[in-house]
């Protein structure tokens, strides 16, 4: 505790020193939820300490750049009026990059509250969000490239099988990357059955699964998108004491912020696959640097991915500004930083972007590592 | 102009109806107010859960809304909808909202549009909330409570008050009065008026009433018999003058005429007599029965009295009532007064005396063996500054030896005390007199009863004195007795002013002041008049010292005050006869 706060001391510090010195100073809003599935109520705090080391070592190494990152935290409940509140603050604060808005739900929507300068969500990862003005941009690799990874995985692992895939309701990712599996599963397996199940996280508990699951049959895949890694276990579990004997096979792309530990116990007989969108990359000289730098200053190796995750978004746009500065070499401003980034942006669209994704398999209390699908 | 006539029910439904009306209505309102207020609370709190409950599914479409995800929110509104039993909700994405309260919509219905804030700009349309009362546990509770509660209040009412306007009325006023006005009316109670307890007030009410109708009813029966009464005292009374004339007229021809023809004249003058004297006595006093005469005691007028009375009228009244009591076996019952003891005074109470001589009488009857050849000679006379009454009988008599013990109360008649004799004895004595008794057995018994008389009798004149005079005023409604004054008053040689009206003979001597101060006045004290009467006439000539009232009342105490008190003679009517003119 007492290094963290030298650390902390010494970035203060050293942001002094670059003030003082006229050096290139960023104002960094972070702006999110940190738990933005309402099952989940377990080990908030930790995933908070996880996302915001991720960014103090950012924040570090930046400094060690040249770049001083005033940082401050927007995190808001999962209601609307906290949303309001806290974005209307965040924006007064006047940050020169925003950053966060893990969920395609909360990047979406941030629209409504922020723009023209750099927004960045760390792993949102919906179709639509092509559609966001310029400056908006995620490091999550876009859905539809986690719908060809899941297809593949299928076709690799349960060939012909029939998709059973259910979403939440509520969250626009699960949606459309429901209905862009379905379109391309189909696509590809014309002679195969998709049925979509939509269900509200909120109603899972009086969902009426008899007719929920009507028309799955024996072997089929079943997609399960959910708006966190909690309600998906619930319902996985809440599917398979349904189908019982039959025993089911579940497919998921949602996370656990990187944690290894499956949030809840998984209490029936399924096989269980996990796409992991967070991680992926961690064979990359960026994931080097983090972790030798995570372990100067935490003497400790991260808890969750989710620290990776929020290091390579800070560093996304340090690396913007560091390789394409302001032409006059002035302060970061919200208009210069956001040239940067969109100059990084054109000439590496998935710019920061994980490579590839991981695959895990779900275990009682924990994830095993199963594959990589590049 | 007559006013408007109102039955008593009318008013007391108007007066107490009215009020009870108002009161009810204003109470029903007050309820009914604080049921559209406790309704208002529950419509605020049944907002209130409507805000609370679609709040979250607000946030939610505004969450999806922006980001496009509006299946989503439809599909939340539908599981809401499922789940909610009390109103449902539906997204209207664009419009105003027209329903911003929650609004009732015949017959059970509410609408409410729930607006959905504005966030940077965007709009999100509102939700159209509609909901049914019966559905809502909460409202529908208080619905049926303040309901319930009106209904109890007005039942209350109805129950309560509104009897106080007519049930109760009829029940504690109308219904008794009515009674009673039938009672007064038909002096019947109509058999549909049916009063369960009448009040005990009212018992007394109904009491006194019905004890007055017995009253009246009986008045209303003796009513005639009293007007007959009346008119019979009236004749009676009248027909004493006409006699008294008749009487004086008599002996003027006694010479003239036989002794049959006398004996038949006087006997007949004696019985119409004896009538006119029934009556008044029968009018005078009432209780006079038959036969109640002996024990009851006589209270009427100022009879009682111990005060100068004249033997002779008393003797006549009862032996006159002797006779009419006796008419069924009648004996022979005859009066005998010496002249000079006509005028004779006693100092006693008349209806004392008049018991005295019914019992006496009485006892000299029931001794008489044959009625019909029995005889009772009543004689008055004067006998040394006394005046002695004799009751002399041819009854069956009392022996010698037993007279000490019937004078000391033994009656033979029955067992017992003798107490008529014995208190007639007494009584005689007490006045100064004496009582003795002979009797012969089988033939005779007299009882003589001896009176003191008294000579001091300021009121009575000797004779009516003319010297000085010239003229003579007679005021009598009887003609008869007009002419026997005037036949007088000629023979005297003086000239006679006859009137038979007050007003006449007032208005005479208004004209004739002078000669009428040096006249004589002979007055009856009855006229025809109804308000005036002879006294009166002689106080307004107070100038004259020779004022004579002719009266039958003339032993009556008042009458003998005030001639006392005003100077003016009495001239008892039946000594007529026996008081002359001196010059």
């Amino acid at each position: 505790m007492k290094k963290i706060i030298l650390l902390l001391c010494s970035i203060i510090l050293l942001n002094s020193y670059a003030v003082a010195n006229n050096h290139k100073n960023v104002r960094l809003a972070v702006f999110d939820n940190p738990q933005p599935d309402p099952s989940c109520n377990a080990n908030t705090q930790q995933f908070i300490n996880s996302y915001l080391s991720g960014i103090n070592t950012a924040i570090a190494v930046a400094a060690s750049k040249g770049i001083y990152i005033i940082e401050k935290e927007f995190f808001h409940a999962n209601n609307l009026a906290s949303i309001i509140q806290q974005a209307s603050d965040a924006k007064a604060w006047n940050p020169d990059v925003i950053m966060g808005l893990s969920t395609s739900n909360d990047f979406l929507m941030s629209k409504a509250f922020f723009g023209e300068q750099v927004i960045l969500s760390i792993s949102a990862t919906d179709s639509s969000l092509s559609s966001l003005p310029m400056g908006f941009y995620s490091l999550g690799i876009p859905d539809t490239s986690a719908v060809n990874t899941i297809i593949k995985f299928i076709n690799q692992h349960y060939k012909g099988a029939n998709l059973f895939i259910t979403a939440a309701a509520e969250s626009k990712e699960s949606v459309d990357f429901a209905d862009l599996l379905a379109k391309k599963y189909q696509k590809e397996f014309k002679n195969k059955r998709v049925i979509q199940r939509k269900f509200l996280t909120d109603d899972m508990s009086h969902l009426n699964l008899s007719k929920f699951m009507s028309g799955y049959q024996k072997n089929d895949v079943i997609v399960v998108m959910s708006i966190g890694y909690d309600s998906a276990i619930e319902l996985m579990n809440k599917i398979t004491a349904h189908l019982s004997p039959i025993k089911p096979i579940f497919i998921t792309s949602t996370d656990n912020w990187g944690n290894s530990n499956t949030p809840q116990n998984i209490t029936e007989t399924y096989d269980a696959f996990r796409i992991d969108t967070l991680s992926g990359g961690e064979d990359t000289e960026i994931y080097k640097t983090f972790l030798e730098n995570y372990k100067k200053i935490y003497h400790q190796l991260p808890t969750d991915k989710i620290s990776f995750v929020t290091y390579r978004t800070v560093m996304s746009f340090v690396e913007a500004l560091i390789q394409y500065p302001p032409t006059k070499n002035t302060a970061v401003t919200k208009t210069s930083a956001l040239n940067s980034y969109l100059t990084a942006l054109k000439h590496d669209p998935n710019w920061y972007r994980p490579p590839y994704y991981n695959v895990y398999k779900l275990e009682n209390k924990k994830e095993i590592y199963f594959e990589k699908i590049i | 102009m007559a006013s408007k006539q109102i039955s008593l029910s009318k008013q007391i439904k108007k007066v107490i109806g009215n009020r009870i009306l108002f009161c009810s209505i204003a109470l029903m309102i007050i309820i009914f107010g604080l049921t559209i207020y406790d309704l208002s609370i529950s419509i605020n709190q049944l907002r209130s859960r409507i805000n609370e409950q679609i709040k979250p599914i607000e946030d939610f479409a505004i969450n999806q809304a922006i980001i496009n995800n509006l299946d989503t929110v439809n599909l939340k509104i539908e599981l809401f909808n499922e789940s909610s039993p009390t109103f449902k909700i539906e997204w209207i994405r664009e419009g105003i909202p027209q329903y911003k309260t929650i609004t009732w919509l015949f017959p059970f219905s509410w609408i409410y549009d729930y607006r959905i804030g504005d966030i940077a700009g965007y709009k999100f349309g509102y939700f159209k909330v509609t909901g049914n009362f019966l559905s809502d546990d909460t409202l529908f509770y208080d619905l049926m409570m303040r309901f319930s509660l009106l209904m109890i209040f007005t039942t209350s009412i109805v129950s309560l008050l509104f009897p106080l306007a007519k049930k109760i009325p009829n029940q504690l006023f109308i219904n008794p009065i009515n009674r009673f006005i039938d009672l007064i009316s038909n002096n019947a109670v109509q058999h549909n008026v049916v009063i369960e307890s009448l009040p005990v007030e009212l018992e007394v009410l109904e009491k006194n009433i019905l004890d007055l109708l017995r009253k009246a009813t009986e008045h209303e029966r003796n009513k005639a018999a009293i007007e007959l009464g009346h008119l019979s005292a009236r004749l009676a009374h009248d027909i004493a003058s006409p006699l008294a004339a008749m009487d004086m007229s008599l002996q003027l021809l006694s010479k003239k005429l036989s002794v049959d023809d006398l004996t038949i004249l006087s006997n007949g003058i004696q019985s119409v007599r004896d009538i006119a004297n029934n009556v008044l006595e029968r009018y005078r006093n009432p209780a006079v029965e038959s036969n109640s005469l002996d024990t009851t005691i006589i209270t009427h007028d100022d009879g009682n009295l111990i005060r100068p009375s004249l033997l002779y009228s008393l003797a006549e009244i009862i032996v006159s009532l002797k006779r009419q009591e006796w008419r069924q076996q009648p004996c022979q019952l005859t009066l005998k007064v010496k002249q000079d003891a006509k005028i004779g005074w006693i100092m006693a109470s008349p209806n004392e005396i008049k018991r005295l001589l019914s019992n006496l009488l009485n006892n000299a009857y029931d001794a008489l063996i044959d009625k019909n050849n029995g005889i009772i000679n009543i004689t008055i006379e004067n006998m040394n500054n006394t005046l002695r009454l004799q009751i002399h009988d041819n009854g069956i008599g009392i022996p010698p030896e037993k007279i000490t013990d019937a004078l000391k109360g033994v009656s033979f008649k029955h067992h017992g005390k003798g107490l008529g004799l014995s208190g007639a004895k007494l009584y005689m004595e007490n006045l100064g007199g004496k009582l003795d008794m002979h009797s012969i057995i089988n033939k005779s018994t007299t009882i003589n009863l001896i009176f003191p008389s008294i000579e001091s009798i300021t009121w009575v004149p000797k004779n009516i004195d003319l010297s000085g005079a010239n003229v003579v005023i007679v005021l009598d409604d009887d003609f008869s007795m007009l002419t026997y004054w005037q036949k007088r008053i000629i023979d005297a040689g003086l000239l006679p002013k006859l009137f038979s009206t007050y007003d006449e003979a007032s208005q005479w001597v208004q004209n004739n002041i002078e000669l009428a101060k040096t006249a004589i006045f002979l007055v009856d004290y009855e006229l025809t008049e109804a308000t005036h009467n002879g006294l009166m006439f002689l106080q307004e000539a107070y100038y004259s010292t020779k004022r004579y009232l002719i009266t039958s009342h003339a032993e009556k105490y008042h009458f003998q005050q005030e001639a006392q008190n005003a100077g003016i003679w009495l001239i008892p009517k039946i000594l007529i006869g026996e008081i002359y003119f001196s010059l």
